[in-house]
């Protein structure tokens, strides 16, 4: 402790005139509670006090090193909250609630009740017409404006079926998770409402024709 | 002391301190960060509005983003740490550095990995790791321009004419020692050629690795240094005395030992296995106390002073940058919670957090530092104390704009992403979730341009008041008398860590051992555990044309926007498929988990659309997905590939254990062309198969059909390995 403060002093006594002057100034402003906690630390005039540590932080500290404990403790040595537990658990109920859904959505099918042209219309703009054209007229996807089908029938239940399933081989996705069935409704009555509109650049039809 | 002989008192020593080494790296501080802000701010438009990419390839998102992380990091920060350290160590020390020479070398060594970074990463030269991109001739070059200042500054402290070495050399010693193991370990690679490497490590460990280094980047380069800094500055600015030596030492000890355990928080609900996550998850939380511990000891020496606050910009930016970083640091054990995380991670709620870390704590304690340093260094006034008070306004209602809507834009899109109806997803489509937040990315770009505004604001001071300066200026002389040899003597009383203060080579010892335990524990389990998983997988390597479209994937910088990580979470299996697998990665060198969603995952995207999708969606992103952000690729279908260096490559992945034969080896050149033929044909009738199977875009097209799910788990048919 004491060596450095003769160490320090020394050096402060020996610095140059100019320097002395400058020292003082930027000597550090002890408040009058804090003459007794000063140490006797000077660095390029910086000083430090002596206070204790705040008791909150202290307190602040152990708490989360507890919580730490007790976090581990959770997750590692009480059974069932691994994340893959979680995650298992989670997906145990979801095939339950698949299998009432999937059923559900079958019985569902196509459905005119909450379908509307003007959704279809707005939803194949969105969707299907990067593939299928802005009109229909086919691009990737083969024209949906003739009577001639690669799959089903071309009847609202196959197309319904088609966009619900898709063919994943072939490039068209299946949509049942990204639409609803009323949105899939939609598109079906807006795809039969452009039927024989033969737009121009038309795709060439491709498979069965049913009339 | 008095039983120490007394003989005569020593004869001082005359000396002057290197001062032009500070100006150097204060005016490039000031240079590099307005690129660094304005590049932040030509990304931000990008994100408002895709057409800002300009289809121009060099400054495409993907490539431009690790130019801005650089250069904020490296760049601004780093040249301002080193200007500051400079500037207090020599005082702190009461000696000029030792080497002039070496501190030249230093500084430009440094300028010049800047700019060969600044050059290599818009041409898409890069390692593809976050914070971890440049390749690997410049990773030794930092190497070596890092251990030049390691060497620089310990033979400076032999030197030292002050006995005891102060609270912010701590801190300095601390960032100079763990930068240096952070960067070589990181950085192990093998190169295929001048401009390419692939990474030592794959997978989980490369993660792991990558995340260890990344994190502690954050705590020994944008946060210890500061505190070193914040310790030296406060003090010598407000003139009062430091708050607590006894809190000084516990912080800096505690932050020193926690902080490299916590890297894992970057990596939760991902395969590393559950009890590293959980170790990161707790460090995290106990990184809470010793963390505002510097801010505490920070505000408290303030104590006092606060009417000088009113007055002083200096002072109101020291003291919201350290409530930033206080805020920060509460956030960020917040953000660690696995529920939390859960929520949050890879959204804009991480990139709010990051940047009330780097706007506020690390750019508000730089601009005190230049508005203090600049008038004193060039023995002047600044030459205008109001536009620093405007610069500290403008710059706080720019931090403000942007962590709101950061946080409202990631917490919005983390809802939607997890939200479930019925087990099934609310939001399928993942681009309604992207063209909800756009408004907020609005909001930030002018959070941002404010925050450059200010900085403009501050250049413009400083070039003023760096104008008024007096001209031959006469260095100025200081003295003191050299450091006599003591014997230690512990009869004197002194406390056990004040003896260590004046022992420089042993408290470095001390920060050695402190960051070397937590880096063992958590790096070495993975390193066996990833080699068992090795043996057992199915999972076949790439092709020789896929791993030459995952070359393109890493060049485009395609994981700043995109993960490939499926976490076990219900709505995120539901949206992209099987949860992701521990072998899923195994041949990746590097990993590309990635650590943002702006688009979505991709590692599933395999056999999900047909391959002209790919081709449409690469050119035009919106022909297929209306609303999209991406920007377009057109290059891709214009430049040819490089088949000639596949047999390299693959060469290079035998020798990092990836199993390909010395067949696959030979034969990668056909076999990446009839593939890619393959692929070509597939496309669409209009289309010349032979001349588009020549472009990149086929292998890009062949890497991103390979991301899949392994079909089994269970080797099913007896092909369990190939290769040896
Ligand atoms: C990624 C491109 C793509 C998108 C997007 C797409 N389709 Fe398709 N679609 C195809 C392809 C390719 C086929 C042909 C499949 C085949 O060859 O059997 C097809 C076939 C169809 C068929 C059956 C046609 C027939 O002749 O059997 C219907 C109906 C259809 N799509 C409707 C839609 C609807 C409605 C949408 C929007 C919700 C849509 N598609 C979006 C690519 C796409
Ligand atoms: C107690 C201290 C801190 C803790 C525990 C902490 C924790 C975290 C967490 C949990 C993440 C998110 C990881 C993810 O989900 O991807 C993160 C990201 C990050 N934080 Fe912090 N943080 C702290 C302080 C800071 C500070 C002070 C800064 C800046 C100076 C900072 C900069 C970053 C960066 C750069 C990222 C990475 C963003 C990315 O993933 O690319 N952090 N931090």
């Amino acid at each position: 402790m004491n060596d450095n403060q003769s160490n320090n002093s020394n050096a402060n006594a020996k610095k140059d005139i100019e320097q002395n002057k400058k020292a003082k100034d930027s000597s550090s402003i002890i408040l009058e509670d804090e003459k007794d906690i000063v140490l006797d630390h000077n660095y390029d005039g910086i000083k430090e006090l002596d206070n204790p540590l705040p008791k909150w932080w202290v307190n602040m500290f152990y708490l989360t090193a507890i919580f730490a404990v007790v976090y581990t403790g959770y997750y590692h040595f009480s059974s069932g909250h691994l994340i893959e537990d979680s995650f298992q658990k989670s997906m145990i109920v979801e095939i339950k609630e698949d299998s009432d859904s999937s059923t559900a959505m079958a019985s569902v099918g196509f459905s005119e009740e909450h379908a509307s042209i003007d959704e279809g219309a707005s939803l194949y703009t969105s969707r299907c017409a990067a593939c299928h054209g802005q009109k229909a007229e086919g691009i990737i996807g083969p024209n949906l404006t003739d009577s001639y089908w690669l799959n089903g029938d071309g009847t609202n239940d196959s197309i319904y079926n088609v966009i619900k399933v898709g063919i994943p081989e072939k490039g068209m996705i299946s949509w049942e998770k990204l639409l609803n069935p009323s949105q899939i409704s939609s598109l079906v009555l807006y795809i039969q409402s452009i039927k024989g509109t033969a737009p121009a650049n038309g795709k060439s039809p491709q498979g069965t024709l049913f009339e | 002391m008095n039983n120490q002989p007394q003989t005569q008192p020593p004869k001082n020593d005359v000396f002057q301190y290197d001062d032009s080494i500070v100006k150097k790296f204060i005016i490039a501080t000031i240079g590099w960060g307005f690129v660094a802000l304005l590049v932040g701010v030509i990304l931000a438009s990008q994100l408002a509005n895709w057409t800002f990419n300009l289809d121009l390839q060099w400054i495409t998102f993907g490539r431009l983003r690790p130019l801005h992380t650089n250069a904020a990091i490296f760049a601004f920060a780093g040249n301002a740490i080193f200007a500051g350290i400079y500037h207090s160590s020599q005082r702190l020390l009461k000696t000029r550095m030792f080497s002039d020479v070496l501190s030249k070398i230093h500084f430009w060594g440094w300028q010049l990995i800047i700019v060969s970074a600044a050059i290599t990463l818009p041409l898409g030269i890069t390692a593809g790791k976050e914070y971890a991109e440049l390749e690997w001739p410049i990773d030794i070059l930092i190497a070596l321009i890092w251990v030049i200042f390691a060497i620089n500054y310990f033979l400076t402290l032999k030197v030292r004419r002050e006995r005891h070495i102060y609270v912010a050399i701590w801190f300095y010693i601390a960032t100079i020692i763990t930068v240096a193991i952070l960067h070589i370990v990181n950085s192990l690679a093998i190169p295929v050629g001048l401009f390419k490497s692939y990474s030592l490590f794959s997978g989980v460990q490369d993660a792991l690795v990558q995340w260890w280094y990344g994190h502690n980047a954050v705590a020994f380069f944008l946060t210890t240094p500061f505190l070193g800094l914040m310790y030296y500055y406060i003090p010598k600015v407000i003139k009062r005395p430091v708050y607590s030596y006894r809190l000084s030492i516990i912080h800096f000890w505690a932050l020193v030992f926690i902080y490299i355990w916590a890297g894992p928080h970057h990596l939760l609900y991902s395969v590393l296995p559950e009890w590293a996550q959980t170790m990161g998850v707790v460090f995290s939380i106990m990184l809470l106390a010793p963390s505002w511990g510097g801010m505490i000891n920070g505000l408290l020496t303030l104590r006092g002073a606060w009417d000088r606050v009113r007055k002083e910009p200096i002072l109101k930016f020291f003291v919201a940058s350290l409530t930033l970083y206080g805020m920060a640091t509460f956030e960020g054990p917040l953000l660690a919670f696995k529920s939390v995380n859960a929520l949050a991670h890879f959204t804009d709620w991480i990139i709010g957090h990051v940047h009330s870390g780097v706007l506020g704590w690390n750019g508000f304690m730089i601009f005190a530092l230049l508005y203090y340093c600049v008038p004193k260094l060039w023995k002047t006034k600044l030459y205008s104390d109001k536009l620093a008070t405007t610069h500290f306004w403008v710059a706080t209602v720019g931090i403000i704009l942007y962590i709101m809507s950061m946080w409202a834009s990631g917490i919005t899109q983390g809802l939607m992403w997890l939200g479930l109806e019925d087990g099934r997803l609310m939001y399928p489509d993942f681009v309604e979730t992207v063209t909800k937040i756009i408004p907020l990315y609005y909001v930030r770009l002018v959070g941002g341009l404010l925050y450059l505004s200010g900085y403009i604001l501050m250049i413009y001071n400083l070039v003023r008041t760096i104008a008024s300066a007096p001209k031959n200026q006469q260095p100025i002389s200081y003295s003191a008398p050299p450091l006599q040899k003591v014997e230690h003597d512990h009869n004197t009383g002194e406390s056990s860590h004040r003896w260590l203060e004046r022992e420089p080579e042993i408290l470095t010892i001390l920060v050695i051992v402190a960051v070397a335990v937590g880096s063992v524990i958590e790096i070495m389990p993975s390193l066996t555990s990833h080699k068992f998983v090795a043996q057992e997988t199915t999972k076949k390597p790439y092709t020789a044309l896929e791993l030459a479209g995952r070359d393109i994937y890493i060049r485009e910088g395609c994981y700043t926007c995109h993960s490939q990580m499926v976490r076990p979470i219900k709505a995120e299996v539901l949206r992209y498929g099987p949860k992701s697998e521990l072998d899923d990665s195994i041949y990746d060198h590097p990993f590309q988990w990635g650590s943002r969603r702006i688009g979505p995952d991709l590692a599933r995207v395999g056999g999900k659309y047909p391959d002209i999708w790919h081709f449409r969606h690469m050119e035009d992103p919106r022909s297929m997905a209306p609303g999209s952000i991406m920007p377009n690729y057109p290059w891709l279908l214009k430049n040819n590939l490089d088949y000639g260096i596949l047999e390299k490559k693959l060469r290079v992945m035998q020798t990092l254990g990836v199993p390909y034969s010395d067949e696959n080896a030979e034969h990668a050149l056909e076999d990446a062309k009839a593939q890619a033929l393959e692929i070509g044909k597939n496309l669409d009738p209009s289309i010349d198969a032979k001349k588009i199977s020549k472009k990149e875009i086929i292998a890009v097209i062949a890497y991103l059909q390979s991301l899949k799910a392994q079909e089994s788990h269970e080797p099913s048919h007896g092909e369990t390995k190939q290769g040896h």
